[in-house]
């Protein structure tokens, strides 16, 4: 029988590089979401940052090793890894999104934050969330990998 | 827990983790995988794996633990 093509060996060959690509986009732009929520007076700089985090987030899902159209006929382990791993992305983004609009809400009311500042707070909080939804999967299932000696 | 003896089975017939995941269509990862336990396959996976060792599935998964080989074939006593 065909060995099938699956994403399992090829991320399991180079997990690493792809485990610190989603660190290295998940790190400033965490950073960016607190600096754009909590200063609002430093909000461009917060955006910069989610931003280059941003940039680096989108190319997981294109070239990463949950790409689309890379794993169509990966074995059962493999779909049940990347089902967990696209659920652990939905969580974080839909945990971050509920967080993020509370404590915007409450931010706003309280500091009396102009219409601008609270856009500006909304467009971070926005890009964090492809952030977590393009970087989260990819970290996932980059760490449970291992590449298995056959005996 | 589903408990196996799938390495038991594969070493018995000599066959490596590659010969027995290209025979039933999964990655040699997989077989790693179900060998230490870390994931419980499907139903047809799991008859798949018995078929190539051409015995019942419940002589390959159970869920109760196996008995040690060495106990079983002390119990079977020589030349068994």
């Amino acid at each position: 029988m065909m060995q099938p093509e699956s994403a399992m060996p090829r991320f399991a060959q180079s997990p690493i590089l792809f485990r610190w690509a989603a660190i290295l986009a998940l790190l400033p732009a965490t950073a960016g979401i607190v600096i754009a929520i909590g200063w609002p007076q430093f909000s461009e700089i917060g955006f910069a940052l989610v931003a280059g985090g941003l940039a680096l987030a989108v190319w997981l899902p294109l070239i990463g090793p949950l790409r689309l159209g890379g794993t169509r006929i990966a074995d059962e382990f493999d779909r049940m890894i990347q089902t967990r791993a696209w659920l652990a992305g939905c969580a974080a983004a839909s945990f971050a999104a509920v967080m993020g609009l509370l404590l915007l809400l409450g931010l706003a009311m309280a500091g009396n934050w102009e219409r601008l500042t609270l856009l500006l707070a909304l467009r971070s909080l926005l890009s964090y969330l492809i952030v977590l939804l393009s970087a989260v999967p990819c970290l996932v299932i980059t760490s449970g990998a291992s590449a298995d000696e056959d005996d | 827990m589903l408990h196996n003896r799938i390495a038991l089975f594969r070493a018995e017939r000599g066959m490596s983790r590659r010969e027995l995941a290209e025979a039933v269509g999964v990655n040699p990862q997989t077989i790693g995988y179900l060998e230490r336990g870390d994931y419980a396959p499907s139903l047809e996976l799991g008859m798949k794996i018995a078929l190539v060792f051409e015995v019942p599935v419940e002589l390959v998964f159970s869920f109760q633990r196996f008995e040690p080989v060495s106990r079983t074939m002390m119990r079977a006593g020589p030349g068994e």
